[in-house]
């Protein structure tokens, strides 16, 4: 599985980054003014081949970083991961050697392994933060340690501290015990509680895919068993028109009415499948081919269609197209299917003698088209759910045995492809607008 | 003269209703139940039309013998109605890609399960 990018990865290791470049330039600027202003004697020398090095390490690891952050790899994370590892190693050592170079146990510098064991200890696991905690620890004392012995030369502080310092038995164990436990406990605390957030944040991503996985997995499910049953009750529907239409002979009452009992229960369900079919592929889309088309074009194209519609209930249909709306790039079949489907069920929810209209304006980036109809409303306890799939509105008559709730599902997944919008409001028993924008150029992430 | 009409399919089912019922409306119905025997009935028959399930046993036979036909000039013209779940398949625009294929004139889509009175008007007005 693919991996997408955790952002929280990268946003670490470009923050040691900026921190590096941060430290460099206070590293030199105190080198420089701490031996010029204070007569504190640092290895004035030493500390600016450090600051060289730090300078090249850094450029290295803002190059890699963007190396990895470019080619995306499946392994994004474990090569982010690494190059953190990188980057703490690399800082330990250097920080162990400005610390020689600049007082040993004098120098106060020490607190800056911290950081590193605050970021590494929210990154990664517990045990692999303790190896940074412990590895920072085995620089700090092996220094300790030697300058102690003597097998380093010791840079005393001149003017910062005692000159005995580095000799004191007793003050270099207790400073040791405390910056062994403190890192200890910051390694574990830290660990707990940011890395708590982080891990949910790579939980949610991989949940987040997984979940698009399954769904995907279900639509293709569900495409093959609808295509499957389509195709079923087709042959169902012709070998029951052949009785239907008495070709063979006639029949008698009784059987007369179960056969079409069976025909019109065969053409509900062959209705609904294929509006299921219709929703399931256009959710598995995942591309759609664009056009450039005019809406007037489209709208009188469909009109007859609507105009008989609604002239069979008595219904007045009228439309209006905004002057200078014209041109849109989308695709021109799903605007059909989505128009018409809007407006056959405005007239089939709407009494004879009622009205529906089809507007459409310019609304800056958008088309808004907004059906309305004179109809029987939806409840306002149903609206928020009309687009759901197999919902059905309260006061849907049941006479309308077609209703597969699916048909405004089908018109949000259209709408959804385009990267549109669709609302509805209505008023009980008194109107329903249904309004959806699509954006006049196709609009990619 | 009864009109002579080839029918393609390779469902058993719609085969033989559509049959009856077509023949009751007045045409004479060949049936083939795959591309191969169905292309040797059209150059052996020479029917007035093909009805042809463009989705049979695998994806593009239905395809190719639409194309086989229309290549072969003796059938360029012949009336040809698909019965396509095509547009399910693979979304719309293919078939408008062949709907507007000047390679295909003469050539009606409809889409499955289609009505086999529908089919029949279809027929009636693609051979006026």
């Amino acid at each position: 599985m693919d991996e997408k990018l955790i952002p929280s990865h990268v946003y670490f290791a470009r923050w040691f980054i900026r921190i590096r470049w941060a430290s460099i330039i206070v590293l030199a600027v105190s080198n420089y003014v701490v031996k010029r202003f204070f007569n504190i004697s640092v290895n004035e020398i030493a500390i600016y081949i450090i600051v060289i090095i730090l300078i090249l390490l850094n450029i290295a690891h803002s190059y890699l970083i963007k190396t990895i952050a470019n080619k995306r790899n499946s392994n994004i994370i474990l090569q982010i991961k690494n190059e953190i590892h990188f980057q703490i190693f690399s800082d330990f050592l250097l920080l162990t050697a400005v610390i020689h170079f600049s007082g040993g146990i004098e120098n106060p510098l020490v607190i800056v392994y911290y950081l590193h064991i605050i970021v590494s200890s929210s990154i990664y696991p517990l045990k692999i933060s303790y190896l940074h905690t412990f590895f920072a620890i085995l620089c700090y004392f092996t220094l300790i340690f030697f300058e102690y012995t003597g097998i380093l030369p010791h840079y005393h502080l001149q003017g910062f501290t005692s000159p005995e310092l580095y000799l004191n038995k007793l003050y270099i164990l207790s400073y040791c015990f405390v910056f062994t436990l403190i890192a200890i406990i910051i390694a574990s605390l830290s660990n707990r509680i940011i890395s708590k957030s982080i891990k949910s944040e790579e939980t949610y991503v991989k949940t987040n895919l997984e979940l698009e996985k399954k769904e995907k997995i279900q639509n293709e499910y569900v495409q093959r068993v609808t295509h499957d049953i389509k195709g079923h009750l087709a042959a169902i529907l012709s070998c029951l028109e052949v009785i239907k239409s008495k070709i063979k002979g006639d029949l008698n009452e009784v059987q007369e009415e179960f056969v079409l009992r069976a025909y019109e229960r065969t053409e509900i369900l062959t209705h609904f499948v294929k509006n299921l079919l219709n929703l399931t592929q256009k959710k598995l889309l995942n591309k759609i081919e664009y056009e450039e088309f005019s809406i007037q074009a489209l709208i009188n194209k469909i009109k007859p269609a609507i105009q008989i519609l609604a002239k069979d209930k008595n219904i007045s249909f009228e439309d209006y197209i905004e002057p200078g709306t014209n041109l849109i790039i989308a695709n021109p079949y799903a605007i059909e299917e989505l128009l018409m489907n809007l407006l056959t069920n405005a007239i089939k929810y709407t009494p004879p003698g009622g009205r529906v209209n089809l507007n459409i304006r310019n609304r800056y980036e958008n088309i808004l088209f907004e059906v309305s109809d004179s109809g029987i409303g939806i409840p306002p306890e149903d609206l928020p759910f009309i687009f759901d799939e197999f919902f059905r509105a309260k006061n849907a008559p049941k006479d309308f045995k077609y209703g597969s709730g699916l048909g405004l599902s089908i018109a949000k997944q259209i709408v959804d492809n385009h990267k549109g919008k669709i609302w509805a409001t209505s008023e009980l028993d008194v109107w329903t607008k249904i309004c959806f924008t699509i954006p006049k150029k196709p609009t990619f992430d | 003269m009864k009109k002579k009409i080839l029918l393609i399919d390779d469902d058993d089912d719609i085969l033989r209703s559509f049959q009856v019922i077509l023949e009751n409306k007045g045409f004479n119905i060949l049936t083939a139940k795959e591309g191969v025997s169905g292309y040797e009935l059209l150059v052996k028959e020479n029917p007035d039309a093909l009805i042809l399930d463009i989705m049979m046993t695998s994806n593009l036979e239905g395809y190719n013998l639409l194309h086989q036909i229309k290549q072969n000039k003796e059938f360029s013209q012949l009336p040809i109605i698909i019965m396509t779940g095509m547009r399910d398949q693979m979304g719309v625009n293919l078939y408008s890609a062949v709907e507007d294929n000047e390679l295909f004139p003469n050539v009606r889509f409809q889409d499955k399960p289609a009505d086999p009175n529908e089919i029949a008007d279809i027929l009636n007005e693609m051979l006026k």
